[in-house]
């Protein structure tokens, strides 16, 4: 690969190799419209040389905003091949956060898609004084404006065209110069606390993290993907990596709005979207099937059973009886497929998720349907660092760790890596570049932990974490947001702290799920309170807990446990309103509980004062059973 | 900032001394008045004033009885709507008359049928010359559903459509007759205000890239008063006024009009 070190010289290759193949396809006019490399080749080289004409020298920035489009595409390649770096923005950026980010990045033209951008920009002339041209691609309802900044991607075109005939050979010199370890690309982070950070990417990192995904998720030359309107995602860019690697097809929806419906008359064969996005894949079949006439709902709910014990049987690597892997075949044809195809999913090898936490209920959903999820794991700093391959799929872990990646766990449990996909820096902020990069080693933030296969796991943001008296530390959102996955927990919050040896928990038993697992196993109860307290019922969590400490570090096991007699109640102000636990205000109010559970006691009596809806307050009296995971009842 | 065509191409269209009655009831009393090239003239007016009457009889629903109407100088009083459209007149509803069973396309597919001149035989082999118009109207059509920004909606029906969109629609279909002029009956009634600043950037840019001479009946002062280069004041049939839009919002009749006498 040492030869084609930059995207550029690649597309160089790619037209020699299959000029007349299909390199992009964008769909305009209701219609999918095919770009050969030669096309590609084209645009690439004259809005490249119209740049150089004005003015634009290697190391120099161009901005670039707007939806994910082919001119895009090929504005990043013609920057690139300038040896110009770009700056990615999102098209949604609001125009302070555009002026900042154009400022900072000392941006000499800016690359922009229609219109409102165009629009945006111009909104903010007076703070980028540096900006010598502003190029739009899209020429709708641009025809009254006359700032002589502005320029078309047409006539800068044009003006590239009359440079190649005074200089022939110049577009292919200027990307020979061009080195794998010249910048390509800044990336600016969102800045919720503080200013946005402009990343600084070289060729080698993005080309690294890029090989790294496709050792992964091989594809082949005239496959299809489909871009997912994550224009400034670094992964953008990995993404690009597998046209300009691989000659595989890249697909532009024709809108955001018909996303949905590009996806699957595409059916890529590579998909990355985001947790959210997959939620709401899920959540939108859910409501179709809801709305679905009486057969179809019969038959989904007949067979997605089969494909969740089927799932569960394979994950736990137990043997699945013939009779459930004929049922499970016939579910798949007549249910899960049409499925699949609906969301897109049809020709679909690698499903894969990353950059926040997916549920595992919605794992174990989609692989009952048949939709092997995978993850990814890397940010825009570190490139890709992990991600699941062929058949190693775990749906604990984010993937095993990449080739070439060097990684260790500092003793406060943060992950750091090292190797070639990592950034060079914060772009003139060295001071917090040194905060991240140390020896050469980079400072992720997160918190996780590898096992003996090699695969990582992200428990939280290394500043979530909280830390026992033995110094461990633990990700109590971690662990509660695994337990939560039990049908029979609706709510849980995780004690430890400080003071404490070793991890408790508080669990709010899901009363409508326990109590129809009461009735089917003849038990009798009265009221949640008396639910809660069962023996049985504490054995049900029991389990629950025990599933979960197996895939937990040593330290960070649960040993106790409590059911509590009600559940955590917004009213009360034990959760917030979007029902997130206030963990302050819980600790407070459980200290005589949880000070019993450290006591080694076996019950506490305890009274809670209930607050009725219209406005009365009650007391409740309960004796809690304290009970320990380890059935001897060694804390 | 958008600006209108301006409406500097000479008259389009002229109306004199147009009259039309239901029985012994004047809807419409010697209307005079012209609209020039290029225009947004928007048509105000308290209820009953006559102002749908207006569109009605220049398109074609209605027969005046009395005056001459003149498109291009050409006399078009009195001829059927689908003779009318055929001129390059067109027009959408107050309350949305499209085929609600058909989709976005088929709809305004619908529209370009007075440019489909094929004869019974050519249509049956299809292939040849009825191909050709076939794809040259999808592609007219794209272009307007491009224009207008309803590529999600294409294949949809209209009548599982929410109203904002339906009228969207309906402007799409009178833009497929690709006419000279559009008249706009209340295209913004009942749209919320995200839906309404979407409509008049529509409007706009009919105007200024189609170069569509445009006629609007409209509630929405703010909205007439912005994007209007003049606007006409009707009462009881009657044009009690005409101008541009600042003369118009000092003009003491139309104050009266409005608001009623002291």
């Amino acid at each position: 690969m040492s030869e084609f070190d930059t995207y550029p010289k690649l597309l160089i290759r790619n037209v020699k190799l299959y000029g007349d193949s299909v390199a992009l396809r964008r769909k305009n006019m209701g219609i999918w419209q095919n770009y050969t490399w030669k096309d590609c080749y084209e645009q690439v080289k004259f809005l490249c040389l119209g740049m150089v004409d004005l003015g634009l020298r290697p190391g120099e920035k161009v901005a670039l905003i707007g939806d994910d489009e082919p001119e895009g595409f090929w504005a990043e390649a013609a920057i690139q091949a300038a040896g110009g770096v770009v700056v990615a923005m999102w098209s949604d950026a609001i125009a302070s956060e555009v002026a900042y980010i154009i400022e900072h990045s000392d941006s000499k033209f800016v690359i922009s898609e229609d219109q409102e951008q165009v629009d945006k920009i111009l909104e903010i002339k007076e703070s980028i004084p540096r900006v010598e041209k502003v190029i739009y691609w899209d020429r709708k309802g641009m025809r009254n404006y006359d700032d002589p900044v502005l320029s078309s991607y047409e006539e800068m075109k044009k003006i590239g065209l009359a440079y190649d005939e005074k200089y022939p050979g110049a577009f292919e010199a200027l990307i020979e110069e061009g080195k794998g370890s010249d910048v390509a690309q800044m990336s600016y982070t969102s800045g919720t606390t503080s200013l946005p950070k402009g990343v600084v990417i070289t060729h080698n990192a993005i080309m690294t993290s890029s090989r790294r995904m496709q050792e992964n998720a091989p594809l082949e030359k005239g496959d299809d993907v489909i871009t997912t309107l994550a224009s400034a995602s670094v992964f953008h860019s990995w993404f690009s990596g597998y046209s300009y690697m691989r000659g595989v097809v890249i697909n532009f929806p024709e809108e955001p709005e018909t996303l949905m419906h590009d996806y699957r008359e595409i059916s890529p064969r590579f998909l990355l979207v985001t947790p959210r996005q997959w939620e709401s894949l899920s959540s939108m079949t859910q409501t179709r099937i809801n709305d679905a006439g009486f057969l179809k709902q019969f038959v989904y709910n007949l067979f997605l059973p089969v494909g969740y014990k089927v799932t569960d049987l394979s994950t736990s690597k137990k043997k699945i009886g013939l009779h459930l892997k004929i049922l499970n075949k016939l579910g798949d044809i007549l249910v899960f497929a049409p499925i699949r195809d609906k969301l897109g999913l049809t020709k679909t090898k690698y499903p894969v998720t990353g950059s926040a936490f997916l549920s595992p209920d919605f794992f174990r959903y989609y692989q009952a349907i048949g939709v092997n999820l995978r993850q990814i794991y890397g940010s825009t700093e570190a490139g890709v660092v992990s991600m699941h391959s062929g058949d190693e799929i775990d749906n604990d872990s984010v993937g095993k760790l990449c080739e070439g990646v060097e990684m260790k766990i500092s003793e406060d449990q943060e992950i750091l890596v090292k190797g070639e996909s990592i950034f060079t820096e914060y772009y003139k902020d060295p001071e917090k570049t040194g905060q991240v990069i140390k020896n050469g080693w980079f400072h992720t933030g997160d918190s996780g932990y590898i096992n003996d296969r090699n695969h990582l796991f992200y428990l939280d943001r290394i500043d979530n974490l909280d830390e026992l008296n033995n110094g461990h530390k633990y990700a109590p959102a971690y662990i509660e947001g695994k337990l939560k996955f039990s049908r029979f927990i609706q709510d849980v919050m995780v004690v430890g702290g400080k003071n404490r040896g070793y991890l408790s928990v508080i669990v709010n038993i899901d009363f409508e799920s326990i109590g129809k697992w009461a009735e089917s196993n003849r038990l009798t109860y009265t009221t949640f309170v008396d639910l809660s307290q069962k023996n049985e019922v504490g054995g049900l969590i029991r389990n629950d807990l025990n599933r979960v400490n197996n895939t937990l570090p040593k330290g960070s096991k649960v040993r106790k446990f409590v059911l509590l007699h009600k559940e955590f109640d917004a009213d009360e102000g034990e959760l917030t309103r979007t029902r997130k636990l206030k963990r302050q205000f819980l600790q407070v109010r459980y200290k005589d509980l949880i000070d019993a559970v450290y006591e080694n006691k076996k019950e506490i009596p305890i009274v809670t004062e209930v607050k009725y809806r219209d406005g009365r307050k009650g007391n409740v009296e309960t004796n809690l059973k304290i009970h320990s995971v380890d059935e001897d009842g060694a804390p | 900032m958008p600006m209108t065509n301006g409406g500097n191409g000479g008259p389009i269209l002229r109306c004199e001394d147009v009259s039309l009655k239901f029985g012994s009831i004047k809807a419409l009393s010697n209307m005079t008045f012209g609209v020039n090239k290029g225009e947004i003239v928007s048509i105000i007016g308290p209820n009953g004033a006559g102002k749908t009457s207006i569109i009605n009889t220049i398109t074609g629903f209605y027969r005046p009885s009395g005056g001459n109407i003149y498109f291009k100088d050409k006399n078009i009083t009195g001829l059927p709507p689908h003779k009318i459209c055929v001129h390059g007149i067109a027009r959408t509803f107050q309350n949305i008359e499209l085929f609600r069973g058909l989709s976005v396309l088929e709809n305004l597919l619908a529209a370009r049928h007075i440019y489909l001149k094929s004869n019974l035989l050519s249509c049956c082999l299809y292939f040849g010359f009825a191909q050709k118009k076939e794809i040259e109207a999808r592609e007219i059509v794209e272009d307007i559903i491009d224009f207008l920004e309803m590529e999600a909606i294409r294949k949809q029906e209209v009548g599982i459509l929410p109203y904002g969109q339906r009228k969207r629609v309906e402007l799409g279909r009178a833009l497929a007759l690709e006419p000279e002029i559009i008249f706009l009956d209340e295209p913004t009634a009942g749209m919320n205000v995200e839906e309404k600043e979407d409509m008049v950037r529509f409007i706009l840019d009919v105007n200024e890239d189609r170069g569509t001479t445009i006629v609007l009946v409209e509630h929405d002062m703010d909205m007439v008063m912005d994007i209007s280069d003049k606007v006409i004041v009707f009462d009881f049939g009657m044009k009690i006024a005409e101008g541009l839009p600042d003369e118009i919002k000092k003009n003491k009749r139309v104050i009266k009009a409005y608001l009623g006498e002291k």
